[in-house]
């Protein structure tokens, strides 16, 4: 390989890996919990002995 | 080589070699296809289509991830040079796969609707300030692109046109796209995939591919540097060091490395740079008389630098000498395929 392209390919990882590791740190620390469903009304049937 | 065009070269080992890469491809997409499909949780029922788009996004990003291995690796252990040997097919195949899963994405999730699919693709989701909700999809085309480039121009009439250097550096490429690769799988399908499984392996597929850049890199610029005495001569070291049929590459200052051969009792010097992609000679062998690179296979005669007929490239040779064991190579490169008569090292003992 060309001394050009091995300098090239150095200085590539060198900026590409900090990046890719920053990408997925920050994908990972933002990944959304488990879906709820809240937009479903509070249970309306209770299991209350009827008096 | 550069005698006459063939569409596709298929020596029996490449197609042997590419057999095996099309079954492999074949049973990872059946085996993934029937293990999701008798997995899958309850309530939850995959179409073929969605079962398709799986298999084929894992697959490329897995062909992807190994083709980046491939070069490090082969600089640490030989058995990796097949794979060097056949990088081209794999890539070429990776972005077939590759295209099979966009095709799968655009017609499932943009197909149904009178918006172009392309409009939908980048418009349907505009939030690009978002981490968790960012459109994932556009990371994975611009991959495609860059994927679809390197798969077009990866034909030696090609790099024949543009030149090698031109070549390599828009092959330089692949990194680009795996970055993206990444970027896409992550902000996509590591968002709603829950299993660690799939982060542990995103995770371990990235970092190896970094390291293993990283660590050759390091390898590479490791090469001895030599300092010239007066009539130019750079010190290589003693013959003994050099493996028959092999090399030593050492780096003269200011200059192109040099890769000087121990084959049959004999030492030849040559530039350590192939005129077809830039592969290190040095990192070859001799075989049948002939100095081969192991990126793909080009040969030049010792004793010229000159590929054998009907090829016609040259590369620089370089005098050597060899006096009390210790093997010398003069620091001046003579214009490409002068014939220069190797060193008998039996002649140092006289």
């Amino acid at each position: 390989m060309k001394r050009v392209h091995r300098s090239a390919h150095r200085m590539v990882w060198f900026l590409l890996a900090p990046a890719i590791a920053a990408v997925l740190w920050l994908a990972i620390t933002n990944r959304p919990g488990p879906l709820v469903n809240d937009t479903l009304p509070p249970s309306i049937i209770t299991d209350e002995a009827p008096n | 080589m550069s005698h006459g065009y063939k569409a596709v070269t298929w020596t029996p080992f490449k197609a042997r070699f590419d057999r095996w890469m099309l079954a492999g491809i074949g049973l990872y997409l059946v085996v993934f296809i029937v293990v999701a499909s008798a997995t899958q949780p309850p309530g939850e029922t995959f179409t073929p289509l969605q079962l398709g788009m799986r298999a084929t996004g894992t697959l490329a990003f897995l062909m992807l991830t190994f083709i980046l291995t491939i070069g490090p690796l082969a600089r640490m252990t030989s058995r990796f040079k097949p794979f060097l040997f056949n990088r081209r097919h794999l890539g070429v195949a990776t972005f077939t796969i590759a295209l099979i899963h966009a095709a799968l994405v655009l017609l499932w999730y943009h197909g149904f609707s009178d918006v172009n699919v392309f409009v939908s693709l980048f418009a349907s989701n505009p939030r690009y300030d978002s981490i968790a909700g960012f459109p994932f999809e556009s990371l994975g085309f611009v991959a495609l692109v860059i994927l679809a480039v390197m798969a077009t121009t990866s034909h030696d009439f090609w790099n024949a046109n543009l030149g090698p250097g031109l070549w390599k550096a828009l092959h330089m490429g692949v990194y680009l796209a795996y970055a993206a690769l990444i970027a896409h799988v992550a902000l996509g399908a590591l968002q709603s995939e829950r299993d660690p499984l799939y982060l542990a392996a995103v995770g371990i597929a990235a970092g190896a591919v970094v390291l293993l850049h990283l660590i050759s890199g390091f390898l590479a610029s490791g090469a001895p540097t030599a300092s010239a005495d007066d009539g130019n001569w750079l010190e290589v070291g003693p013959f003994s060091d050099i493996p028959d049929d092999r090399a030593r590459i050492i780096a003269p200052p200011g200059g192109e490395r040099i890769a000087v051969f121990r084959s049959g009792g004999k030492i030849a010097a040559v530039s350590n740079v192939c005129r077809h992609q830039g592969g290190p000679l040095g990192e070859g062998k001799v075989v049948d008389g002939c100095i081969t690179c192991p990126w793909h296979g080009f040969q030049y005669r010792m004793e010229d630098g000159q590929s054998p007929p009907p090829f016609t490239e040259k590369i620089a040779t370089f005098k050597t000498k060899v006096e009390k064991g210790v093997v010398y190579v003069n620091a001046e490169p003579n214009p490409p395929g002068t014939p220069e008569t190797p060193t008998d090292i039996e002649g140092s003992f006289a």
